[in-house]
């Protein structure tokens, strides 16, 4: 969470100069193939808590509605304009969109409760394209804030998601770890649990045998079950960890690589080659790899990619739903939180979209309200 | 005139008079036919405000109350950052009751939060949906499981007999206030071992703008001062 410091005030907002802003950005891009589209103010609650989880309610403002039912004032462009997307019949589309968004803030924040966003997200039907994605969508953001002073900082999910693909351990440890990487501290409990080095008092009973032979045997012995949970769901679960403590552990280089890749930084241009010296390389990462260096590259032929800063982790905490490429755009006076962040979310796409279509996803807004002339 | 918010009912309120008699403070009724209203025996520079425990919190934030006696999870639950306008008076030995989870006795595979968060994840895979938590205390319920990392929940309002939610269909966990934890048993739900959100028992509450105005006055000073009197 930002908190304001001494000197640094709540932005104040000229609406002349807002509006000469907008204006400016919906040009840029509309000449760049964009078209606008329009979502609601109020969503449905229950759609949005089943996709984000109870979080969301920490951030957005519910109304209370006995009609309609619980209500939510739009906390993001993304999610409704992907939902109406998903709705129509087009597979390729680039859109563009300008209004107010409304988050719950801490009261030291300095970000407006209610923001007035602007921002695009581009729908492809094709993986192939992502890549060249990618590069348009940074560009973009890149060339509408060319005329102030900013730096910008770029991260990888996927590298991070593509070294646990490769590591030599069962799908289910595999699948705990990718789950939690949001969490910081959940994530480091279980790479501590399935490497067994340091088991802290919290998790270390799922892994003992004793405990389950002694649950499947109380499970015998209980009659009453009740609600939705059965008694073979029960079982299926023991029979899981039963089964886990027979499975491969993290072996200790592999847990060391895993660390050192999540320090990782350095410059964008930099960034494939050192990645690859940090060992450990199996295929999948080796591909990552690959394709992390194909965007620089593009990159690199519009942009000098040696002062673009990478940071593997970069937005793992705050970037909900980002499982890919990622940028976040900072003035180089730092007082302000991100003006402009992005990435790519295809595993959203694909947990949302109906059977048979898939499709893949980036996008990135532009907090207007601190966007001002220099 | 010093407004002074009570709980109307329940255990809590003979306990609160206890406390009161104590300090040679007898409560008595204002004289009209209304229950709500009442004042303390020879003192009538404070009016005393009968109502649920549970209006207690948002009326001193409002400022119709100057203080208050409730339980410490109804401010908690009540007002985010409570410590910004409230004041905690004294911690009374009273209203012990801890904010437990509670799951079904036969979810013998379930003992943690982390294990809480797998099955939740289970659930999602399994049956399409969130793991459905009812409980009365929905803010810190969220924020506890969100800081100890359990994710796919849902919270379901359950504003009372929240203990058979998970019989009748309603929710596959509970969240709810437990001082003996003989309810829980009751109904066939264990609590478990990370899963205590707050202990919570009763004190006085006084609003800090009303204090800070009225921090000279003698009146104030002197029920104050009976007020903390340890006995």
């Amino acid at each position: 969470m930002l908190k304001s410091k001494k000197g640094i005030l709540k932005p104040k907002l000229d609406s002349g100069n807002l509006e000469l802003e907008i204006g400016r950005i919906a040009t840029i891009f509309k000449k760049a193939g964009l078209k606008e589209i329009s979502v609601p103010s109020l969503l449905n609650s229950s759609d949005l808590v089943d996709l984000y989880g109870e979080d969301l309610k920490l951030r957005a403002y519910t109304t209370s509605d006995p009609v309609r039912g619980e209500q939510i004032l739009r906390p993001d462009f993304t999610v409704p304009i992907l939902l109406k997307h998903l709705r129509g019949n087009s597979h390729r589309a680039k859109y563009f969109y300008s209004g107010n968004v409304w988050r719950r803030q801490n009261f030291k924040s300095i970000i407006p409760n209610e923001q007035y966003q602007m921002g695009f997200e581009l729908f492809d039907s094709k993986k192939t394209k992502s890549i060249s994605s990618d590069v348009e969508a940074y560009l973009l953001i890149n060339k509408i804030l060319s005329k102030y002073k900013v730096n910008s900082v770029t991260g990888d999910v996927q590298v991070l998601t593509s070294a646990i693909n490769d590591l030599d351990i069962s799908d289910y440890k595999k699948t705990s770890l990718k789950r939690h990487l949001w969490r910081p501290k959940r994530f480091m409990r279980l790479l501590d649990l399935y490497s067994k080095q340091k088991i802290s008092g919290r998790n270390n009973h799922l892994f003992k045998s004793a405990n389950l032979l002694l649950w499947k045997e109380k499970l015998l012995g209980i009659e009453s079950f009740y609600g939705v949970r059965t008694k073979t769901d029960i079982k299926e679960r023991i029979e899981i960890l039963e089964e886990e403590l027979s499975q491969n552990l993290i072996a200790s280089s592999e847990k060391n690589f895993l660390l050192k890749l999540m320090r990782f930084h350095s410059s964008l241009r930099q960034a494939p080659k050192s990645m690859l010296s940090l060992t450990m390389v199996g295929d999948t990462f080796r591909k990552a790899i690959e394709n992390f260096e194909h965007r620089v590259e593009l990159l690199s032929e519009h942009i000098d990619t040696k002062t673009v800063k990478f940071q593997v982790i970069y937005g793992l905490t705050t970037l909900e739903y980002y499982d890919g490429f990622v940028f976040g755009f900072q003035f180089d006076h730092g007082k302000y939180p991100p003006i402009a962040q992005g990435g790519r979310y295809d595993s959203l796409c694909s947990t949302l979209s109906k059977k048979g279509k898939s499709i893949c996803a980036i996008g990135s807004m532009l907090r207007m309200d601190f966007l001002r002339k220099t | 005139m010093i407004r002074f918010g009570l709980p109307s009912k329940g255990r809590l309120k003979k306990q609160v008079e206890n406390f009161f008699s104590e300090r040679g403070l007898e409560l008595v009724n204002a004289g009209m036919i209304r229950e709500y209203l009442a004042e303390f025996k020879g003192e009538k520079k404070v009016q005393i405000i009968l109502l649920a425990a549970s209006d207690i919190p948002l009326e001193i934030k409002k400022g119709n109350l100057d203080i208050g006696i409730t339980g410490r999870d109804l401010i908690f639950e009540k007002i985010l950052d409570w410590r910004k306008c409230i004041l905690e008076l004294k911690q009374l030995d009273f209203g012990e009751a801890d904010l437990v989870i509670g799951v079904p006795q036969f979810w013998i595979d379930v003992n943690h939060l982390d294990d809480l968060d797998e099955v939740a994840f289970f659930f999602r895979k399994k049956y399409s949906r969130c793991l459905r938590i009812a409980t009365k205390y929905q803010n810190i319920t969220r924020e506890f499981l969100i800081d100890n990392q359990v994710t796919n929940f849902e919270i379901i309002e359950s504003q009372g007999a929240t203990e058979g939610a998970i019989v009748n269909g309603i929710a596959d966990v509970i969240v709810d206030i437990s001082s003996t934890g003989e309810t829980l048993k009751q109904n066939k739900l264990k609590t478990i071992e990370d899963g205590t959100l707050l202990k919570s028992f009763a004190s006085i509450f006084v609003s800090k703008n009303y204090y800070k105005k009225n921090k000279g006055d003698v009146e104030l000073k002197r029920l104050l001062d009976q007020l903390v009197l340890d006995i």
